[in-house]
């Protein structure tokens, strides 16, 4: 017994010595970048999830358009497209000669069989494509999309990978076992997941923008961020995502920091089921009592700038609200809304003095710094908070008070603000509105804004949006977070733009990296 | 420890090896009890001497090293001031590691003590029991237990217990075992003392030197477990200062040269296991193993 415990004790030491080599690739062989990074998916599948795609999803799948640098909507699959007048139909001419990792070739089939099954499939996707009536496939590479009516974030949603038709249509679209083994059209596939260690990619040469420059990439899930630093210090790892504490000063020999803006936010979420928000007053008064800057200086050394709203980092920003931290005005706002300062230099009405619990997820690190800074900073304004990180399987929505809750995406606004926003989206029908914000001028506004492909009606139609939470703030904003990467010193390739939730997208053209020498 | 560990040949009963160890003991036994009063006294008295608030923030003074003004000991990653969060983190952590290891101790040596004696099947349960123990990840065990009884301080209390009385069992088997046939516990079964007087008065106290080593790490150990257990959410909340908690904190910061707010809890750690170990030597009578514990 013993002995052949100490024999598989021995069998699994070299396996992992033997992993850790496969794993590891580094500079020296030139080719394969090892990157390590925190969030691990439960499966590889772009159907599964909204547009924060893992590296892994996002290298290898593609959908029919994808974003540049810019984050506008370019070709991807699909060479062109055509809107018809009334914004309601959209004929996509698909690009010859794709394939997918297994040799099958793409066809329109595979468009139309990732669009129903999504749309019906009762996915948190489903309601990317809930406009769309009749999706057909007119020859193999056209295909139509007839919608119920305009919907002008269909184009970024069709950036979400297809998935082949002829693996999926007995299975169903979130199959598990291709979500451990995905086929896509993507420059990579994946040859191994090793859950809880990595997930190797290599090169696939018959990607339709020709072969990557890298012969392959490898994902190294380490959640503990030292540990990270650690194993790119010792050379275990060639690239690692960077906690905002290990950017400050970052300086390890042959790596450089590549720091990208994200439109990934922080703000502080209020349960409006409860009384004690009902009224904007104090809600506005928070948005002055805290101080963005000494936030971004102290949690995030400098790496994030302040937020005023949902849409600073997007083209349709407006400027409804300027926040800035403002002890007179907090003072102002809330003498005209009735309140005091008490014995205790807290804000109080009607004997009830503002106090709360500002909860979020312990295991963010940044999340927990964030709410012990605005607990303080809250508590001088006399906003009695209390910080109470809890694990992120003990937070139950409809019993937390406020929240530090993180949204934003640098596409489309209309995905990252509907849920977050719309009183339809509430926590009670299942949304992902966790306050239970309802606005009937936002509601309104949103509405208008996904009704029209028009640009100056949306720009409008967001300017009314930005206009109503500035009189009825759902949250305190606080902060955008840069997303800061070290990489090779020779490796060419990342380029910035705005990234998304948690500074996914970093490989958005990982097909155009390799390293020079 | 000293000979003591050694309790099959009997030792010689000149003055001078009676006299030496207890010399020795008795200066570590007083230094350690008066390190530990003293933390004990601080903790105590955090409100007093701490001059900041554990958990307020100071945007303008983070990152302090020890010696900066108004902050003796420096200040965290986010202003807190270091002092206070070291006599505040006491509390939680002295209290939860000194009951934590009482407990343990106890249910161990009870329970090792009990096999040593009992009919077979309740020594093999035992025993059976605490090797199963000892093989599951102690963090499974834990969360189970919390998931039953809520997270609270006294649910990291019980989860440190149930997951720590193996050793100690263990240890009080064997040395009860290699006692009951040592002539001084003869001699008392045949003056015929009834077994619980014998197990009570003669085994548990001349095993109790190599269980005094045990508590004495089980007290670092229910230290370091507690913040474990507060991180994931079971006991303590992360914010609040424990020691554990601020270990778990700043270890982040080991690369980043702030040692010393790692170097600060894990030095109280080890200071409290150094005195508790002092005390539990100096208690250590020297004919404990000899039949000489009264």
């Amino acid at each position: 017994m013993i002995r052949s415990r100490s024999l598989a004790a021995v069998g699994a030491a070299v396996a992992l010595i033997a992993a850790g080599c496969s794993a590891q690739g580094g500079a020296d062989d030139g080719d394969t970048l090892t990157y390590a990074l925190g969030d691990e998916p439960d499966a590889f599948n772009p159907a599964l999830v909204d547009e924060h795609l893992d590296p892994v999803t996002e290298m290898v799948f593609r959908g029919l358009t994808a974003h540049d640098a810019d984050n506008e909507v370019v070709p991807a699959l699909a060479e062109s497209w055509e809107i018809s007048d009334d914004e309601r139909t959209y004929t996509f001419s698909l690009r010859d000669g794709v394939t997918w990792h297994d040799g099958e070739p793409f066809t329109a089939a595979d468009v139309v069989f990732t669009i129903e099954a999504v749309r019906d499939g009762d996915l948190p996707t489903s309601n990317k494509y809930a406009d769309v009536e009749d999706v057909r496939a007119e020859g193999g590479d056209t295909v139509v999309v007839e919608l119920s009516e305009p919907a002008p974030a269909l184009l970024d949603n069709l950036s979400n990978g297809i998935l082949p038709e002829h693996l999926l249509a007995d299975k169903g679209i979130d199959d598990p076992g291709f979500g451990e083994n995905p086929v896509g059209t993507g420059p990579f596939e994946l040859d191994e997941w090793k859950h809880g260690e990595y997930a190797t990619l290599s090169a696939f040469d018959g990607f339709y923008g020709g072969a990557p420059g890298l012969d392959g990439v490898t994902i190294a899930y380490v959640p503990d961020a030292a540990a990270r630093l650690i194993r790119l210090q010792n050379g275990e790892v060639d690239a690692a995502y960077l906690e905002p504490s290990q950017a400050d000063g970052f300086d390890v020999d042959g790596y450089r920091a590549e720091r990208f803006p994200t439109a990934d936010y922080r703000g502080i979420l209020f349960n409006m089921a409860d009384d004690r928000f009902a009224d904007p007053g104090p809600r506005t008064a928070m948005n002055y009592a805290v101080d963005r800057d000494a936030v971004i200086d102290s949690v995030l050394h400098g790496f994030g700038s302040p937020a005023d709203g949902p849409l600073d980092k997007s083209g349709y920003d407006s400027d409804a609200a300027e926040y800035s931290f403002d002890p007179g005005r907090v003072e102002e706002i809330m003498e005209d809304d009735g309140y005091e300062l008490n014995g205790d230099g807290v804000w109080e009405k009607d004997g009830e003095p503002y106090a709360f619990d500002l909860t979020t997820f312990a295991e963010d690190g940044v999340r927990a710094s964030m709410i012990e800074v605005l607990a303080t900073q809250l508590r001088e304004q006399g906003f009695d908070v209390t910080a109470d990180p809890q694990p992120r399987d003990a937070v139950t929505w409809d019993e937390l008070d406020a929240f530090l809750i993180g949204w934003g995406t640098p596409y489309d606004p209309d995905t990252s603000l509907f849920g977050p926003f719309h009183s339809s989206e509430a926590l009670a029908e299942g949304g992902s509105n966790y306050g239970s914000y309802a606005d009937d001028d936002a509601d309104a506004a949103l509405e208008a804004g996904r009704s029209t492909n028009d640009e100056d009606e949306r720009a409008d139609a967001y300017a009314d949006f930005q206009e109503a939470i500035a009189e009825d703030p759902p949250y305190v904003f606080v902060s955008y977070l840069d997303a800061v990467n070290a990489v090779p010193e020779n490796l060419e390739g990342p380029k910035e733009r705005t990234l998304a939730h948690h500074g996914y997208g970093f490989f958005w053209n990982a097909e155009e990296w390799s390293y020079f020498s | 420890m000293g000979g003591t560990t050694a309790p099959l040949a009997p030792r010689a009963a000149t003055p001078a090896a009676l006299l030496a160890p207890r010399a020795r003991g008795r200066g570590g036994l007083t230094a350690g009890l008066a390190f530990l009063a003293a933390m004990v006294l601080a903790a105590a008295l955090a409100p007093l001497l701490a001059g900041h608030d554990p958990l307020a923030t100071d945007t303008s003074a983070t990152g302090l090293p020890p010696g900066s003004p108004g902050h003796p000991l420096g200040t965290d990653q986010l202003g807190r001031d270091l002092l206070s969060r070291m006599l505040y983190g006491a509390r939680y952590s002295l209290l939860v590691g000194a009951a934590a290891a009482v407990l343990t101790v106890a249910a161990g040596t009870a329970l090792g003590a009990a096999a040593a004696l009992a009919p077979r099947w309740l020594d093999a349960l035992v025993t059976r029991t605490a090797d199963a123990l000892l093989a599951l990840p102690m963090i499974l065990v834990a969360l189970t237990l919390a998931a039953v009884a809520g997270p609270s301080p006294a649910t990291v209390v019980l989860a440190i217990a149930a997951t720590g009385w193996m050793p100690v069992a263990l240890i009080a088997r064997a040395e009860v075992r290699a006692l009951r046939e040592r002539p001084f516990v003869r001699a008392a079964r045949s003056l015929g003392h009834s077994r619980t007087r014998i197990l009570l008065r003669h085994l548990v106290p001349n095993a109790l030197p190599p269980i005094s080593a045990v508590a004495a790490f089980e007290v670092g150990h229910a230290i370091l477990t507690e913040s474990t257990l507060s991180f994931l959410g079971l006991g303590i909340p992360p914010n609040i200062p424990s020691w554990g908690n601020m270990l778990t904190d700043a270890r982040a910061l080991l690369l980043t040269g702030q040692w010393y707010t790692v170097a600060l809890p894990a030095g109280a750690i080890v200071a409290a296991i150094i005195a508790v170990n002092a005390v539990s030597t100096g208690l250590e009578r020297p004919g404990a193993g000899e039949g000489r514990t009264w």
